[in-house]
């Protein structure tokens, strides 16, 4: 994965210049673009950071780039600057879920501090993925029998109840539950209940 | 003891055995008589003469035995002088000693035995002794011992010399062995009789065989030789064997043991011959001789070398004479090898150069150098040559000089190119040595060449850095990365810390790039010192070009605050030279908030200092300046100067408080509009002010993504979409529905306009649905006066009313009794014209019966409506009019209604025009907050690198350009913003157009001088003047110089001219024209200059010749664009005569 960089997307050259230095003056990676197509020629999904459009654009507006980043399976965090009288476009853009907009002149703390929310976002948001990809790994690697135990214990089953509905011994069901909660590397059931949920919920 | 060398080198003739023959015959006669003396006893004188005369030792010797008859002693009974001399004894005392006293030594060794034993067995004894007494003075004796009665006789003979020859012989043959064996030659002996070949050690070696392996027979020798060489060898034999050649001598190969072919030299002559003279014995010699005959092979071909050599080669003898040239000096010379050889050296050469140079350079070689040099000389064919001549000596075998073998060869195409690599060579060894760039080639790490430069900033010296190691260069710090560079083979430019030769680091600037370095591949490193380039002065060198360039201010002060430096731009804020203001103050030139002593105290303890402040112009007038002051500080740190730089804000503060007003103008003028503005894409609406929400009864919120056709009642939709189709800027009135589902009539006026890039339409609309009300009440009531409240008069043939209504009496005051009997010119407001219409009427009545047409009235209260009349004829039963009947409608109000409409829609047309303005106000919002922006992120980049004081001065300054540029950018905005603005207010007055373009020109110069380009004015003299307002045109005229500078700007080369010339026209119109040299306007595009927000320039905002031409239609001119002839455009206006001077000139 890249370093997290801020991409940002202007057509006019001193906004794109001025942006770019006032951005790197916090010490932040920056690559400018003068359009949306040429974004899309070094876009790829596993870019890290953070997009900041101008609305108003030739070629790809604001809108139509951030429809096309999602469907194309971006998840860059995107900031929506946007000139006066625009507010419209601003709303349609939050709509469809871009992290914030500013209205030009855009203040340059303002401006900093939704990048450095949209960095943070975006490396959660990879956390969070990653974390998943584990969960999922775990999940995978119970066998059938281990999943229903799993299940069965995540509903509030006891040992004996499950052996029951299973028609096994307690032992057994005690053999899988141990075996369960170390493939599923849990210290307890709240514990496994919070893993298992992480990837239940999204 | 030249008589021993004699005898020796006679013996060394002889065999050992040949010499004792020889001897033999003298020792037995020496035996015989010594015998016989002997034997004859004591014979008296006689013997005692022949022992005196002999030559030999002598002496008899008596037996004296003791009583048992055993020898003890001898006694000396006779006694020579020879013996005497021999033994070195008195011949007197002798005679009677004792034997054994004599030679004590002889007894001990028993010598006396061999006496005895002569005695007893009667035999003499012959032998060569070595005498162990000390008596006897010579080495060698050789004596006889012969018995005689009771006793023996004794000679002897001193042999020692012979002794020493035998031994030197011995040796001497010794010595011969070796040398046979040790010589090159190979001996043989052919003994021809019994065919028996001896040969020696070495002959065998010669052909490769060991001693043993010689077969010792002719016939194997002959096998060895040479097929090619037998017959040759066999008749040189033959021939010496048969005796008629003194030697038989012959060169022939010879085959080896290996097979290998040698060259022989062989020698040989018959030694022995019978008594018929057949050969018996050939000894002889076999010397191996190949090398010889490899040398004198090579020598041949020495010699055709030589002739074919394109070296002029020639022998010159020790008087310059030649005795031999090759081919290659005929040719050279021009004159074949006859006419050379044999002459002195100066038949050919010019006597001078013979002197000069040639003769003493000849005669060192004749003295036996070999003398090489190279000159230059005069040649028939070739001309002047560069040659490089050796003389070698040529010398006899003695040593003595024979002459000088010379060569030459022509090198002057070898001298051009040397002397071009060496001149080519010293030029950039000199340009490189001497450069103050470092040099540095390096392959493999190793230095193959330094110049000085780089050496001395290396603390080497360029002798010194030769193979040594690059890296050793290198500050540690960065010798991974250079490594790295290395590794990578990197090439350009780049910083990098070198290291000296005590440790310490430096800066450099690098150049780096891969080379060829005899024949390998290596880097070549260029690099310069930066470390003093970073030094203060140096800094400030520089800096004083940059500040030379600025567009800032810059103000050196000391510590005195006296200013010491100021840069033009400063000049030009203050109006005054750097002359003028050095020594003086800063805050004679600074505005009221200036304190000394505030900046003096931020600048000491923090090192910067920056406000706003005004400075004074030298006339008078006050500039807004930032200003940001720092230090300088030497090289210890201690404060040396200050510098401010002055940037000038007042353009800046100007813009903004424009943009602030004028934004604010523009956003109240469309928000706070009475007229309704709205966007909409596609139908949705994307903008509405407030006005055209509250116009349909909603919030602005509320309308934005409402479908526009909701708003349209449905019966009017289609003549809305038409309208809408057909994209035409004109009025439109349809009904619109409100929220609640009213209906308001609204006239609307509508474009297409891009709203985030995408075609949109903006309509304005204004709400009718008062006046509409009004119209449609009026004609409501028209219609019910039609029927009910019209007048209605019957007239009589006479013209006498005799009816009316009492509409009627209301319409005309009157009442019907006044009315009745009389004219009805009574109410009509101009009787005598309308009589005159009425024969005109009565027939249109009779022909068509009907007539209809206005009229006007007079009420009775002297009111004059305008009225509608139709007179209808009263015909009575058989068809005759009997009477006209009149129908008046007052129309008065409907026309006021009508009249009022129309005013209204002018009014309208009016707004709307206005209402580019609101057209604008996005895109002049987008225009300006670019700028603003840009220069908001610039600033606080710059505000984030202080703080965080990683900021590089040249970053800083470049960002702070930039930030300057985009205040330009917006300023340049608002300035057409403002113009077009003032163009809403006109104060017409009547001017000349001359005047107006004399005013506008030098600001334009001030712009073309930048860019070069020449503005040329062709004013008429005498122009009428033109009623307009001045600041309008001047915008217009410098609007049009302006494009005219960019158009020929772009001109690569050749003279960049704009013309501006004024002519009068006509009587009535004044015409300028500006014409460029420029690219021209391409045919496609001519028309669409005038459009607005139509631009081809990159920060245009596409108002300017839209603006220009609005202006100049509103003053009654025109503005059009034509190609120039042959490049370029010209725009041409022209504007109408002032009035009263148009009625004075008639």
């Amino acid at each position: 994965m890249s370093d997290p960089t801020v991409y940002i997307i202007d057509d006019d050259a001193a906004v794109r210049d001025s942006m770019s230095w006032l951005v790197e003056s916090v010490g932040l990676k920056v690559r400018t673009f003068s359009s949306a197509k040429d974004f899309f020629e070094i876009f790829d999904p596993s870019l890290s950071g953070c997009l900041v459009l101008d609305v108003r654009m030739p070629g790809l507006s604001g809108l139509d780039l951030q429809r096309e980043l999602i469907s194309h399976g971006c998840s860059l965090p995107i900031l929506i600057i946007t000139g006066y009288g625009e507010v419209q476009g601003a709303v349609r853009a939050l709509k469809a879920g871009a992290i914030d907009y500013l209205e030009k002149p855009v203040s340059d703390q303002m401006l900093l501090d939704r990048i450095h929310q949209c960095l943070e976002k975006h490396a959660r948001f990879r956390q969070m993925q990653t974390d998943k990809v584990k969960v999922e790994a775990r999940i995978a690697s119970l066998t059938p029998r281990q999943r229903e135990v799993m299940e069965l214990v995540l509903a509030g089953n006891s040992n004996k109840e499950i052996a029951m509905q299973m028609n096994i011994s307690i032992k057994t069901v005690e053999s899988h539950r141990s075996n369960v909660m170390q493939k599923m590397e849990a210290s307890s059931i709240a514990n496994l209940a919070r893993i298992s949920l992480g990837v239940a919920k999204r | 003891m030249s008589n021993l060398a004699e005898i020796e080198k006679k013996l060394s003739r002889m065999t050992k055995a040949q010499l004792i023959k020889k001897l033999a015959p003298f020792q037995q006669a020496s035996d015989e008589r010594a015998s016989a003396e002997c034997n004859a006893g004591e014979t008296g004188g006689l013997f005692s003469a022949a022992m005196r005369a002999s030559l030999d030792a002598f002496v008899v010797l008596e037996a004296k035995r003791d009583k048992d008859g055993q020898i003890v002693d001898f006694v000396v009974r006779h006694f020579n002088d020879q013996m005497a001399s021999l033994v070195r004894y008195d011949l007197k005392q002798a005679i009677g000693s004792s034997w054994m006293e004599l030679f004590p030594e002889d007894y001990e060794q028993g010598y006396f035995d061999r006496y005895i034993n002569v005695m007893k067995s009667g035999e003499p004894l012959v032998e060569e002794i070595e005498p162990l007494s000390k008596r006897v003075c010579v080495g060698w004796i050789y004596h006889k011992i012969v018995p005689i009665k009771n006793g023996v006789a004794i000679s002897a003979r001193d042999i020692t010399d012979r002794k020493l020859a035998e031994q030197r012989l011995k040796e001497n043959e010794q010595r011969w062995q070796l040398a046979v064996e040790a010589i090159d030659e190979g001996l043989w002996d052919w003994d021809i009789t019994g065919d028996n070949l001896f040969v020696s050690k070495r002959w065998a070696e010669i052909h490769g065989y060991a001693e043993a392996e010689i077969e010792p027979h002719i016939d194997f020798w002959k096998s060895l030789a040479h097929p090619s060489d037998r017959r040759r060898i066999s008749r040189l034999m033959e021939e010496h064997l048969a005796g008629r050649s003194s030697s038989y001598v012959t060169e022939h190969r010879s085959r080896t043991k290996s097979g290998r072919w040698i060259w022989a030299l062989c020698r040989g002559r018959v030694v022995e011959r019978d008594e018929a003279g057949r050969p018996e014995r050939m000894i002889g010699t076999v010397l191996d001789i190949t090398e010889r005959k490899k040398a004198e092979e090579k020598l041949q071909l020495g010699d055709r070398v030589v002739e074919s050599s394109p070296d002029f080669i020639s022998v010159v003898d020790s008087d310059y004479v030649y005795q031999r040239i090759n081919p290659a000096y005929e040719k050279a010379f021009g004159k074949p090898a006859g006419e050379i050889v044999g002459r002195h050296v100066t038949s050919l050469l010019d006597d001078e150069f013979f002197r000069l140079t040639v003769k003493p350079q000849l005669d060192r070689a004749l003295a036996g150098e070999r003398v090489q040099y190279e000159t230059c000389a005069e040649f028939p064919r070739a001309g002047r040559r560069f040659v490089d001549v050796t003389y070698a000596p040529l010398l006899s075998k003695s040593g003595k000089s024979l002459g000088v073998v010379a060569t030459i060869r022509d090198i002057t195409e070898k001298k051009k190119a040397e002397r071009a690599v060496i001149a080519s060579e010293a030029k950039y060894r000199n340009l490189i040595d001497g450069s103050i760039q470092g040099v540095l080639v390096h392959s493999g790490g190793i230095i193959r060449y330094a110049n000085r430069a780089i050496a001395h900033m290396h603390g080497y010296s360029p002798e010194e850095m030769m193979g040594m190691s690059a890296d050793m260069l290198i500050a540690p710090e960065d010798m991974d990365r250079i490594k790295e560079y290395q590794r990578q083979r990197k090439v350009g430019h780049f910083e990098m810390q070198g290291a000296t030769r005590d440790g310490s680091t430096f800066w450099l600037f690098v150049s780096a790039r891969e080379i060829v370095w005899n024949g390998k591949p290596a880097r070549q490193i260029t690099c310069i010192d930066i470390s003093d380039r970073k030094r203060t002065e140096d800094a400030l060198r520089r800096q004083a070009i940059v500040l030379e360039q600025m567009h800032e201010g810059v103000m050196v002060t000391d510590l005195d605050q006296r200013i010491v430096d100021a840069n033009p731009a400063l000049e030009r804020f203050l109006g005054r030279t750097r002359q003028e203001i050095l020594g003086h103050e800063p805050r004679e030139y600074f505005g009221g908030n200036y304190s000394p002593d505030a900046v003096v105290d931020a600048t000491t303890r923090q090192g910067q200092w920056q406000d706003e402040i005004g400075i004074r112009h030298k006339s008078g007038t006050m500039r807004d300046m930032e200003v940001s002051v720092t230090t300088l500080r030497g090289e210890g740190g201690q404060l040396t100067a200050r510098v401010g730089v002055f940037r000038d804000i007042t353009e800046r503060k100007l813009a903004e408080n424009a943009l602030r007003e004028s934004e604010a103008k523009f956003r109240n003028l469309i928000e706070g509009s009475i007229q309704g503005v709205m966007i909409h894409q596609d139908n949705i609406i994307v903008y509405a002010n407030k006005a055209y929400a509250e116009i349909h009864g909603y919030d602005v919120e509320e309308m934005i993504g409402m479908d526009v056709d909701t708003r349209v009642m449905p019966e009017d939709l289609s003549a809305v979409r038409k309208y809408r189709a057909m994209d035409r800027v004109s009025v439109q009135e349809f009904r619109g529905l409100r929220r609640d589902g009213s209906v308001v009539w609204l006239a609307a006026t509508a474009r297409g306009i891009e709203w985030e890039d995408k075609p949109a339409r903006q309509t304005t609309v204004v709400d009718v649905t008062e006046l509409k009300r009004a119209e449609q009440a009026l004609r409501r009531q028209a219609v019910v006066m039609g029927q009910i409240n019209d007048a209605v008069l019957v007239t009589d043939l006479n013209r006498n009313i005799t009816d009316c209504n009492k509409a009627a009496e209301r319409l005309f005051g009157f009442s019907q009794h006044e009315l009745l009997g009389h004219s009805p010119d009574i109410f009509v407001a101009v009787p005598e014209a309308y009589r005159r219409r009425i024969p005109g009427i009565l027939r249109a009545v009779e022909e068509t019966g009907r007539w209809t047409g206005e009229i006007e009235i007079r009420q009775k209260r002297g009111r004059i409506l305008t009225c509608e009349i139709a007179l209808a004829p009263l015909l009575d039963d058989s068809g005759r009019r009997v009477a006209t009947i009149a129908i008046v409608r007052d129309i008065t109000e409907r026309k006021k209604a009508e009249e009022a409409a129309r005013h209204h829609a002018e009014e309208l047309s009016q707004v709307l025009r206005r209402n580019t303005m609101g057209e604008m106000t996005s895109a002049l919002a987008h225009e300006l907050n670019q700028p603003l922006a840009s220069i908001a992120n610039y600033c606080r980049g710059c505000l984030h690198r202080l703080k965080r004081g990683d900021a590089g001065g040249d970053d800083l300054i470049a960002a702070l350009e930039k930030a300057s540029q985009q205040a330009e950018r917006a300023g340049a905005v608002i300035r057409q913003v403002g113009d077009f603005v003032r163009g809403a207010e006109p104060r017409k007055e009547r001017i000349d157009i001359n005047d107006v373009i004399r005013g506008i020109a030098p600001i334009a110069t001030a712009e073309s001088n930048q860019n070069k380009v020449r503005i040329n004015l062709k004013l008429a003299e005498g122009l009428a003047p033109v009623y307009t307002q001045s600041i309008e045109i001047q915008h217009v005229i410098l609007n049009l110089l302006r494009n005219g500078i960019e158009a020929v700007t772009q001109l690569a080369g050749g003279p960049r001219r704009v013309t501006v010339e004024t002519c009068q026209r006509n009587k009535g119109k004044v015409q300028v024209e500006v014409r460029d040299n420029g690219l021209g306007i391409p045919a496609d595009i001519r028309d669409r200059v005038f459009e607005p927000f139509y631009t081809t320039k990159p920060l245009g905002m596409g108002m300017g010749l839209a603006i220009s031409r609005s202006i100049i239609e509103r003053n009654g001119g025109t503005l059009n664009v034509t190609p120039n002839s042959p490049e370029g455009t010209i725009f041409r206006f022209e504007l109408p005569v002032a009035i009263s001077v148009r009625q004075n000139s008639v």
